[in-house]
């Protein structure tokens, strides 16, 4: 409103009354057209001059006046019809189109500037009076300004914002419940009252409470990620407390599962892997502490401004606490890689962007990316606030740092695992001497034969070729390329022996260094003495192009208030250590604008399928605005005063009307009308499962799944192919995946399964789990055909279908008992009828179809034949890899085990989890 | 196009939904698409559909594209750019040193000359070394390019910034673009197919990801040996009979479930995927099953040679794939990374590629196909004059160099018999119509009727494009 006022008001001024005045006209070119031509055309017409389109510099009156290639002046002063530079950007000519990128269009409004500049005669002042006229108080500018710490440009610092793009920026407001939309004053919820304001207003009708059976699904799948048991779907059932729904959240918030669940959100937002990702997607070790650290700090309902100091600066805050340093690995979560062929200071930088970004990401509900290169486009954040942040990172270096376990942590199968390892180790050892001695063999002879004494290999390294044997001298290029492999098993062995020291994957303040190669482990040196690793602002982003150095600071726009600047907090040390802590509690202010808001976004999006503001990860000009902005500005009001308790904004928010409404709308064709996204929340938008509940939930579903927590990352069985499909790291072949040993070990909830970077699950990939390289704020749930082969033909689903038979069959009874009980398991809820009756003629047939086809035995492979391409010597070489885990095998239960009743019962299963009722949550 | 095309696509018109939006899918259910009035255009193909095929942007003969990926870093001076000079400093000695270079590149250095001969082919006279014997036949369908560069010196950042222009993954693949512009013309088969080798490239399927684009814009890989895609086949035990009983206790709950669910379209949705994935199953192994070519084509493409077999057989099947209105084929052929004996490693691989290549640009063009598809040949990078190890000419390689490569395009719309753009004497550097990976990208883009500045998408705060951030067309490129 305020806007469109001041807008008719510049528009009658300028446009209605008929001519500009040439210092009206001068004015809106220094507050308007110049920023305008500045933003949208400069990149290509002049700032470049190696490649200036169409030969037409647009920087200055002259460039105008002259025009490009054409020959003809872009503006004829006064003229708007005659000048060129108009028809370009109205788009009405289509052979010239400018901007030609139709998302830099300009609007109605910023042509009509353009066109109010050329009608005053197109005034271009020079430098000094453009200097005195920017300072002229612009109030008929559109929108306002932010002050910061100043942009690469002038246009850019002196830029206006539209307030409402702001909203992130400006101060949590304090908003009274709107009480009266509330059928009862006294004990009605303040959620319901922000939501049903809005409703009302749009008159939209809301839908009635979702049946007790769909409403404990709902809470259990949303707190903990799994399904309810049918035992805890009758007791909810028959209480007729009032408070019964709250019994049931209060159980769900205890219960293990819940940390699992919410934990498995936070992953998704930083980028958890267990391995580097890039050439050699080595293992990280040790970085399932930092996975567990997450849930712990779920389950604890650790407020959430002290898990925000503990992973950005847990090692200044209490370096003797080992948890602390584990909680910094959050620092180095992206995907990270050094190799031979690397350049130290790109992989450097590579890291510096990553975790500024990141945390900008994270926290801050900003990818500071978008300032890496240049000003940002879009948001009051200059390229120096950007280096600011990163120079707050500066410091940091990698290490596997000494941590000693805590009691809590599971180190269940250590002593199995490293002792398979040492195995491996020394047979791989075993395999290179051979070839080793072979190479040596051949060496000696060669020696003998020109009658000169033999010299070992370190000795002879630095003679002239024509004295020493031709490389490989000896080999054949089977054993060239076995040997490179049996290399490259070497170094991945040494990296994953480092599993079983109490290791943290974790970070140090100190000086650059020099060899950070991936393949060791990184270790922190005992003098740390230096200066840190100087930031400079780096022109168009690149390491190699160093303008200004900054020092370690924060986002400018964000001034919390001024009594916090008086006091210091956000003062950013230019020292070696304290610079993260520093900027942590400036991230933790009570008061500060983003933090609180971004959380409570985030809580909100996960229990009701979309955010208040509908991109978590960006709060700036381009994300989307919040729908009930009064909303979510009480409950980050709520979530501070509450302590940053997660658990606290949970039992808010499930407490409401508005979280247990019926995903069912007696009026939803009236609905789809004028809300087609559910965005006000008159019924409950229904969601697929992700991928991590899926399989969790068919596990949990057939009885297999073991609630272990934590501990070394398991292996659960994935696609046989993919599992033995030669995969390339740099140089040579990956080992075949091979899962872990036993049932138990494997059949884990899907947080604790191996995440390699390189190597999605199958199963998880086609029911879109999201890559670990990118910053996941929201999974997406795309129907696609691959899902059906998955869930309708893979062994992941013979094997669950066919253990939850047993498990139903144990039960005894009938047929029909044990359909109805298969029912209830998959769908939680007792069956009808109907089903019973359906189900139990389709079981009968598919008996007899088994007891005509009795199924056949398949072994689990003990070895794999590979074959590849050995790049050294075009030729094609084979080898047999052994599968060590196959030989001792515990398998899940198979159909060849079971009678013709289980295996039609497991059909039965299969055709249950592949239902939409099992899938889908309402 | 073709009579297969137009059957599989009347057999099911009577259907009331699109079938073109299941196979790849509905699309993002989060507000991406509005069922409801999808589910009511019956009649006339949904415009809304993500998979439909849309109206190029510009005028452009190319409707589908076949990249031929050389992963690993093909030399172009031992390729398509054979520098002479090199025989004359052939082992000479020299230092380069710097921060901006690698452990590979830098310290002691010594020149290598080709251990191939080179000749003039076509009447472009361009340069092909000696072992490529037949791909000099079509020499003239063929535009080289010389002067593309790239900026990264390591293999996973090189794949992904050629495959998705972004060095750092993450970002869809050219094949997702294209496919997220041009739409589908076949909706039985997913738009984007890649033939990779049995071993997947460093960085796996990041290469051919949809990134930020709706999922349907995903490469699908065609697995070179067992289930073409995985899981397509019953599980063991399982027939026909058997998977049609319970697809049909499938339908009945869901249906059963949908009378409870009012206006969840998503449920019907997901229901009639599974139909699809049924037929699915029988179709997609016809289509893949190269044997009822006749003799001479297979003969074309090398198959039944051992040296050829393997990549001739991606290449019949990406002609056929194309025919069935595929829009992008990406071929990967994988070990180009020859740091040593370059004449063994490189001189298999040209072979290995050689008479597959020429058979399908014949092939293509015996079809009357070839104008109106685009082959495009490339690596990550090219490879350097010099090489850090000294070995008496026999195991001596090359070593990764981004600022020269060998690329080369033919069919829809390319100046065909030109060679464009140039190197340095030695090959070390390009040096003439230079342009970055993006605009090899842009103008890719280009000649499949698509506008690199238009063709964008929202994410991340902003409109994102192939090129990251704009870049031009290589109007030398074009016919």
């Amino acid at each position: 409103m305020y806007r469109s006022c001041i807008f008719l008001a510049f528009y009658f001024l300028f446009v209605g009354c008929g001519g500009v005045s040439e210092e009206e006209a001068e004015l809106i070119f220094v507050h308007e057209v110049q920023p305008l031509l500045q933003a949208k055309c400069y990149a290509c017409h002049g700032e470049d001059p190696d490649e200036v389109e169409g030969d037409f510099d647009i920087r200055s009156l002259d460039g105008m006046l002259a025009g490009g290639e054409s020959g003809e002046p872009a503006l004829v002063p006064g003229d708007p019809d005659r000048s060129r530079i108009l028809e370009a950007v109205t788009w009405v000519n289509p052979d010239l189109e400018m901007p030609p990128k139709e998302n830099d269009r300009l609007s109605t409004q910023q042509i009509d500037r353009v066109h109010q500049w050329i009608s005053g005669g197109a005034p271009w002042p020079e430098a000094g009076r453009f200097a005195e006229l920017l300072r002229v108080e612009w109030e008929y500018a559109d929108g306002i300004q932010v002050a910061t710490s100043g942009g690469l440009s002038q246009e850019w610092t002196n830029r206006r914002y539209k307030p409402e793009d702001l909203w992130a920026y400006q101060p949590v407001g304090d908003y009274t419940v709107p009480a009266r939309y509330l059928k009862d004053r006294k004990n009605g919820h303040p959620v319901d009252a922000f939501i049903n304001r809005k409703l009302s207003k749009q008159k939209i009708p809301m839908t009635v409470r979702a049946d007790l059976e769909i409403l404990i699904r709902r809470a259990t799948f949303g707190l903990t990620g799994l399904p309810p048991t049918p035992e805890d779907v009758d007791a909810f059932v028959s209480d007729s407390d009032a408070d019964a729904f709250e019994k049931v959240i209060e159980r769900l918030l205890e219960s293990p599962g819940y940390g699992e669940h919410w934990g498995r959100h936070w992953l998704d937002v930083v980028r958890y892997a267990d391995t580097n990702g890039f050439a050699n997607d080595y293992e990280r070790p040790n970085a399932w502490r930092y996975r567990d650290y997450v849930i712990r700090s779920f389950n604890n309902d650790l407020p959430y401004d002290q898990f925000i100091l503990e992973q950005l600066a847990g090692d200044e805050l209490d370096p003797g606490n080992p948890e602390m340093l584990i909680a910094t690995g959050f620092l180095r979560m992206g995907p990270w890689e050094h190799t031979g062929m690397s350049v130290v200071a790109e992989t450097r930088q590579f890291y510096l962007d990553d975790v500024t970004n990141s945390v900008g990401e994270t926290f801050l509900a900003n990818p500071l990316r978008c300032a890496r290169c240049h000003d940002h486009k879009f948001d009051p954040i200059p390229t120096q606030d950007y280096y600011k942040v990163q120079a707050v990172f500066a410091p940091v270096q990698f290490a596997a740092r000494n941590a000693s376990f805590l009691p809590s942590e599971n180190l269940v199968g250590f002593e199995k695992g490293k002792e398979r390892l040492l195995d491996l180790k020394a047979e791989t050892q075993r395999e290179s001497e051979q070839i080793r001695d072979k190479e040596e063999a051949a060496a000696k002879a060669w020696f003998e034969a020109r009658g000169k004494p033999y010299l070992s290999k370190r000795d002879r390294r630095k003679l002239p070729d024509d004295q020493q044997p031709p490389r490989y001298h000896g080999l054949t290029h089977q054993d060239l390329g076995y040997r490179k492999l049996l290399n490259k098993r070497m170094q991945l062995v040494h990296r994953e022996l480092d599993r079983y020291d109490s290791l943290a994957f974790s970070i140090y303040n100190g000086p650059a260094v020099s060899n950070p190669h991936s393949v060791r482990r990184h270790v922190m040196p005992d003098d740390r003495s230096g200066n840190p690793q100087s930031t400079f602002i780096l022109t168009g982003g690149s390491v190699h192009a160093p303008s200004d150095s900054v020092g370690p600071g924060v986002l400018s726009a964000l001034h919390i208030t001024d009594d916090s600047l008086t006091q210091n907090k956000a003062f950013i040390p230019d020292s070696m250590n304290g610079r993260r802590l520093a900027f942590a509690r400036w991230l933790t202010q009570p008061d500060h604008p983003i933090t609180a808001r971004a959380m409570v976004n985030r809580i909100w999006q996960y229990h009701f399928g979309a955010g208040l503001a509908g991109n978590p990860n960006n709060f700036g000009v381009m994300g989307k605005k919040p729908t009930h902005p009064e909303l979510l500005d009480w409950l980050a009001r709520y979530f501070v005063d509450s302590g940053w308790s997660v658990k606290a904004m949970h039992r808010l928010i499930m407490t409401s009307e508005v979280y247990q409404r019926s995903s069912n709308h007696p009026r939803r064709a009236v609905v789809d009308e004028k809300d087609p996204n559910n965005a006000l929340l008159s019924y409950f938008t229904t969601r697929r499962l992700t991928a991590d509940e899926l399989r969790d939930a068919m596990l949990f579903t057939s009885g297999e799944l073991n609630r272990d927590m934590g501990g070394l990352p398991v292996k659960p069985e994935i696609n046989m192919e993919v599992a033995l499909q030669p995969r390339h790291i740099m140089g040579s072949v990956a080992p075949a995946y091979q899962p872990s040993q036993t049932p138990d070990e494997r059949n884990r909830r899907t947080i604790y399964t191996y995440r390699y970077r390189g190597l999605p699950d199958p199963l998880l990939d086609v029911f879109n789990q999201p890559s670990a390289d990118v910053s996941c704020e929201q999974r997406t749930t795309s129907t696609v055909t691959p899902q059906v082969f998955t869930l309708f033909n893979s062994q992941h689903t013979t094997d669950r279908a066919l253990a939850m038979a047993v498990r139903v069959n144990k039960l005894g009874g009938t047929i029909e008992d044990q359909v109805r009980h298969a029912i209830e398991l998959a769908w939680n809820r007792s069956a009808n009828d109907d089903e019973v009756a359906e189900s139990v003629d389709y079981v009968q047939k598919m008996v007899a179809y088994h007891t005509a086809n009795p199924p056949e035995v398949i072994e689990y492979p003990t070895r794999v034949k590979r074959t590849m391409f050995e790049e050294m010597t075009g030729a094609s070489f084979e080898y047999e890899e052994r599968l060590d885990v196959y030989e001792d095998y515990v398998a899940d239960v198979k159909a060849w085990e079971v009678s013709e009743e289980i295996r039609a019962l497991g059909d039965l299963c299969r055709v249950l989890f592949n239902a939409n009722e099992f899938i889908y949550v309402y | 196009m073709n009579k297969n095309l137009f059957h599989l696509r009347n057999a099911h018109a009577a259907r009331a939904l699109n079938r073109r939006d299941f196979l790849y899918g509905l699309g993002s259910s989060i507000g991406a698409v509005a069922f409801s009035s999808l589910l009511m255009q019956e009649a006339g193909e949904a415009a809304l559909s993500p998979m439909n095929p849309k109206v190029p942007m510009l005028a452009s003969k190319a409707k589908a594209c076949i990249f031929l990926m050389m992963e690993g870093g093909p030399s172009h001076i031992d390729t398509f750019d054979p520098k002479p000079k090199l025989n004359e400093l052939h082992l000479q000695k020299f230092e380069r040193a710097g921060s901006q270079f690698s452990a590979m590149s830098s310290g002691n250095r010594y020149y290598v000359r080709s251990p191939f001969e080179s000749r003039q082919v076509g009447e472009s006279g361009a340069d092909m070394c000696l072992p490529f014997n037949h791909l000099g036949e079509v020499a003239d369908e063929i535009c080289f390019y010389r002067g593309c560069q790239g900026e990264s010196v390591n293999h996973p950042t090189a794949m992904y910034h050629m495959n998705t222009g972004n060095r750092f993954g993450g970002d869809p693949a050219i094949g997702a673009w294209v496919t997220h512009g041009l739409g589908s013309i076949n909706s039985n088969l997913p738009a984007f197919i890649v033939l990779p080798e049995l071993a997947y490239p460093q960085g796996g399927a990041s290469n051919w990801s949809n990134g930020f684009l709706p999922a349907q814009y995903q490469g699908t890989p065609l697995r070179s040996a067992g289930s073409p895609i995985l899981d397509i086949n019953p599980p063991p035990g399982v027939s026909r009979y058997h998977q049609r009983e319970s697809l049909d206790l499938l339908e009945s709950f869901n249906q059963s479930h949908l009378e409870k669910h009012p206006g969840h379209d998503e449920l019907s949705a997901r229901m009639d995927n599974y139909e699809l994935a049924f037929r699915m199953q029988m179709e997609v192994p016809e289509l893949i099953d190269i044997e009822n070519e006749d003799e001479r084509t297979k003969e074309l493409y090398g198959i039944g040679a051992s040296e050829t077999d393997a990549f001739g057989r991606k290449c019949l099947l990406a002609r056929r794939l194309v025919e069935q209105g595929v829009r992008f084929v990406q071929i990967y052929s994988g070990g180009w990374d020859s740091h040593d004996f370059l004449e063994r490693a490189h001189g298999t691989l040209i072979r290995s590629i050689d008479k597959p290549i020429a058979g399908l640009i014949k092939d293509l063009k015996r079809r009357g196909m070839l104008e109106e598809t685009l082959i495009v040949w490339c690596g990550e990078f090219g490879r350097t004059p010099d090489n850090g190890v000294r070995e008496g000419g026999v195991a001596y390689g090359r070593d990764h160099n981004p600022d020269a490569m060998a690329v080369w395009m033919a069919g829809g719309g390319v100046r065909a018999g030109h060679v464009i753009g140039a190197t340095d004497e030695l090959g070390e550097k390009a040096i003439d119509v230079v342009h970055p990976i993006k605009d090899l990208h842009v103008t890719l883009l280009h000649l499949l009727g698509l506008d690199d500045n238009k063709l964008t998408y929202f994410h991340g705060g902003r409109y994102k494009q192939l090129s990251q951030t704009g870049g031009s067309v290589i109007r030398e490129l074009i016919a």
